[in-house]
């Protein structure tokens, strides 16, 4: 009788689970019909260039992440050095800027007929060195790793800060002095996280499509993009777009698994101690290194794109720049409240029933973040014509005289594809929020009666307000900043600021595409900013 | 000459004095313990022993080399300390003997093995070798930790509230068996806690800090007994403070009659109070002066009883057997022990109430 009960939200949580299930089930039932001349072109021409340049990319990109991102977290993490309190929340800025914003800024500065390699050519005309073509790997991992190192800083300074400064203490007291203790202790305790930083750096960049672009540089996802669009093969699009979700389904498992066993691995209590200060040419050192990272990563690129930006304002800002701001604000905001709103049933039901199916429910929508936009397109898109077809043959079957709209072409299927990619948002920020309410609340409301749609309705939806708030804000962003399930799904008249950034972009106009893209970065800076409130604080000064 | 001295030791955060005027010394072989309330600044001070903080003035020196003054200190790497944390912080990567071997790199593999083994050996823990820190109880941890600590023979070892992480029965237990261990291998050892059962089983000296700073350093049964201000005497266990006169400078008048005190002091004309524990007064139907019984409190052991002294209607508290069946109400006859009380100028007394 108590299954009974429970029935409605279970099936609410599996529905909202399920629909954001399809778009994926779609791409792997796609092996069904594997085309072996396909296969056998693919294989011959392009996948061997795809799978190694691909490789290069993370590798090249994971490792440069790591090594900044790990000694910058160190550096934040246990010792004060001039500044440290600005870089210690500054560090996580280059986040704000799309990995394509920071290509063609880069490549804008940097390329051949940009300030930097025009004036070496005019001081060094017979200099064998310049010109130097930068769209190759070296380059792209460097420009792609600045933009991307924070998420390996983050997890490094709050494993250094909270579970370092104890052990290292211990291993001061044993004998070992900073640099054994970092490489003998530090370092391994640390592992779990700063492997979990890593691996959402890799899955950001086997998912970047924009960047890539840019560069000119052929991975999966631009292949992917060039077969929608070169040759509208739905099914060979469909088919690297699978291989592609078995590597990031990998890492995706891999990161899972990797974060819960970093709770594990804590050492004792965390104790809030004074850090360590630097002083001399070892302060003067950390301080010149942190600021050159946070220059190269954040002050460079936006200067920049604010010079372009005054520079092109007047002859850019058109009316039609009014209309792609609206299609992107009504598009964002569209789809933030629809995953606002999913992700609260989920978390209010998950809070309510925490059975084991209704938390695979709530970690399958999650799942969404972890395809890259240019296969879930491929994958909506499926599962939308698969839809059409069913209504067409309900339609036929029961004679209606009404016809269902279709689904395909429709700005419907853009906003589900939104609402796949970035469920995780919503489902996170009110997860968190959640978990702030002590479970003694509900049980008090419990003694007066109080439980189901009235407990949320009352007790946890008053409080969850804030969250709700940050949530929205933060999938609004996610969603403006979105390129391939846009550049893919959108409707005739949809077009975004992203769009426009790419339209320039794959013309070579940099600093016209400084005008949309200022924008993108000003919502940017707003959702990092709220982030950072968000983090925990474990500093005491 | 001490083995460890703190002299006009400074210290503070942010502007505000953790440390003000910290002056200690502690012998070789002997266990000193640094007792206070939180925030006294008891683990600053062994914090700057170990070298995690700088003195910002002062002089700290231990076995007669110079460790640290306000312009110049040593790294706590190389001060030859050996330390028992809070929370233990065992190095969860590493298994048992790879922790304890962490401070004997400067050994080759086979006399590192063998003091690995000896120290193992000294806190009866060989079997756990190879164990990892989560395998073991929180009693075993203690012991590894303490294990780690004395592997590499330190100068000093250090114990920062030590059982404070252990249920009631191991902590007397494991306070026991420290103590005889240190003892055992005169090893000098500065301990920090806010218990008082922990510092007089364990520790030859005790310092009561308050403030930033040592309001006295001297054995167990001094502090408890001969506490050296009014703050020392409530801080440490309970005590009585009732209003005193002194006669012919050897007997003091008290509410509760006229007794010779503790310690005779040269107390010119001036109000006085007498202090004394709850088991300095005994329930006596001779009794010189009588009480009415407030409240009693059982305790198990003894109760304790509030009483209102009827001459002075001041309030004193008693420790008596918890056998006597004594109602609140009733009147009761009571006499101060001779040679328990001590005298405190009035003024000192109160401020410090």
């Amino acid at each position: 009788m108590r299954q009974s009960r429970h029935f409605p939200p279970r099936i609410v949580a599996w529905s909202a689970a399920g629909s954001i299930g399809i778009p994926l089930v779609a791409l792997v039932a796609f092996w069904g019909h594997v085309d072996a001349t396909i296969w056998g072109h693919l294989w011959a021409t392009t996948l061997p260039v795809l799978v190694k340049n691909s490789v290069v990319l993370v590798v090249g990109t994971g490792s440069f992440a790591l090594a900044v991102g790990t000694s910058l977290g160190w550096l934040t993490g246990v010792y004060t050095f001039p500044g440290s309190r600005l870089f210690r929340w500054a560090l996580i800025m280059p986040l704000a800027l799309p990995t394509y914003v920071f290509a063609f800024i880069y490549l804008g500065i940097f390329d051949f007929t940009g300030p930097v390699q025009t004036t070496l050519m005019r001081w060094f005309p017979e200099s064998s060195l310049v010109p130097v073509d930068l769209r190759q790997a070296p380059f792209i991992c460097f420009v792609l790793g600045l933009a991307l190192f924070p998420y390996v800083y983050l997890m490094a300074h709050n494993a250094f800060s909270s579970q370092g400064r104890g052990v290292l203490e211990a291993a001061a007291s044993l004998g070992h002095g900073a640099g054994s203790a970092f490489w003998r202790v530090a370092l391994p305790l640390a592992r779990p996280w700063l492997a979990a930083g890593t691996m959402l750096v890799v899955m950001e960049t086997v998912a970047d499509f924009g960047a890539v672009s840019i560069f000119n540089y052929a991975t999966f996802t631009t292949a992917i993009y060039k077969t929608w669009f070169g040759f509208f093969s739905v099914k060979s699009a469909a088919q690297l777009s699978s291989l592609l979700v078995a590597v990031v389904l990998c890492c995706a498992l891999v990161e899972q698994f990797l974060r819960r066993r970093s709770r594990y691995a804590a050492v004792g209590s965390a104790r809030c101690l004074s850090p360590h200060r630097l002083q001399g040419w070892k302060a003067l050192l950390a301080t010149g290194y942190a600021l050159s990272i946070l220059v190269l990563g954040f002050f460079l690129p936006v200067g920049q794109l604010l010079y372009w930006t005054l520079r092109h304002w007047s002859t850019q800002w058109s009316a039609e720049y009014w209309g792609y701001l609206g299609n992107t604000a009504t598009l964002g905001a569209g789809a933030a409240v629809l995953i606002t709103g999913i992700a609260l049933v989920l978390v209010c039901i998950q809070r309510q029933l925490p059975a084991k199916d209704i938390t695979t429910a709530v970690w399958i929508s999650r799942l969404g973040y972890a395809i890259p936009g240019t296969v879930l397109a491929v994958g909506v898109s499926i599962a939308a014509g698969w839809a059409d077809s069913i209504t067409a043959a309900m339609s036929t079957l029961n004679r209606w005289n009404v016809s269902l709209p279709t689904l395909q072409g429709g700005v419907a299927v853009l906003v589900f594809g939104y609402l796949v990619r970035f469920m995780v948002t919503g489902v996170n920020t009110l997860e968190s929020g959640m978990q702030r309410i002590p479970a003694s609340l509900d049980q008090a409301a419990a003694l007066h009666g109080s439980k189901g749609a009235h407990l949320a309705g009352r007790i946890h939806l008053p409080l969850l307000r804030s969250s709700m708030g940050t949530g929205l804000i933060l999938a609004t962003i996610e969603v403006m900043k979105e390129m391939p399930l846009t550049l893919m799904l959108r409707p005739f008249g949809w077009d975004t600021l992203a769009v426009k950034i790419y339209e320039l972009t794959s013309e070579g106009l940099w600093e016209k595409a400084a005008v949309p893209a200022v924008v993108l970065v000003a919502a940017g800076c707003l959702a990092v900013t709220i982030l950072c409130r968000t983090l925990p604080k474990n500093d005491v000064e | 000459m001490s083995h460890l001295t703190l002299e006009n030791i400074h210290k503070s955060f942010g502007g505000a004095a953790v440390l003000a005027d910290v002056n200690l010394e502690l012998d070789h072989g002997d266990i000193g313990c640094l007792l206070g309330p939180s925030g006294c600044g008891k683990t600053t001070t062994l914090r700057l022993v170990a070298g995690f903080e700088t003195p910002d003035g002062g002089r700290l020196q231990l076995a007669g080399k110079t460790l640290a003054t306000s312009s110049f200190t040593v790294p706590a790497a190389q001060r030859g300390i050996g330390m028992v944390f809070q929370d233990y912080a065992l190095f969860p990567h590493m298994c048992i003997r790879d922790n304890i071997g962490f401070g004997l790199r400067h050994l080759r593999i086979p006399e590192r093995n063998r003091r690995i083994h000896e120290v193992l050996d000294l806190v009866g823990l060989r079997h756990v070798e190879r164990s990892y820190a989560h395998e073991l109880s929180g009693g075993q941890q203690q012991r590894v930790a303490l294990a780690r600590a004395l592997a590499p023979k330190p100068h000093i070892l250090l114990l920062d509230e030590p059982l404070s992480s252990l249920d009631e029965q191991l902590r007397a237990e494991l306070g026991a068996e420290i103590r005889a261990l240190v003892k055992h291998l005169k090893m000098t050892t500065l301990l920090v806690t806010h218990s008082q059962e922990e510092a007089f089983s364990m520790a030859d000296r005790v310092g009561v800090m308050n403030q930033g700073h040592i309001e006295q350093w001297a054995s167990p049964h001094t502090v408890y007994h001969h506490p050296a201000t009014p703050w020392i005497g409530t801080f440490v266990g309970e005590g009585n403070f009732i209003s005193a006169e002194m006669q012919n400078g050897e007997t003091i008048c008290t509410a509760l009659g006229a007794v010779e005190p503790a310690i005779h002091t040269d107390c010119p004309e001036q109000p006085l109070v007498a202090f004394f524990r709850p088991e300095d007064i005994t329930l006596h139907p001779q009794g010189e002066a009588s009480g009415v019984v407030l409240s009693s409190r059982f305790a198990g052991p003894f109760q304790m009883l509030k009483l209102r002294l009827c001459a002075s209607a001041e309030e004193v508290s008693c420790r008596i057997s918890s056998h006597e069946a004594i109602q609140p109400g009733q009147e009761v006859g009571l006499r101060l022990l001779p040679k328990r009380a001590l005298t405190f100028p009035s003024g000192e007394a109160r401020s410090s109430a």
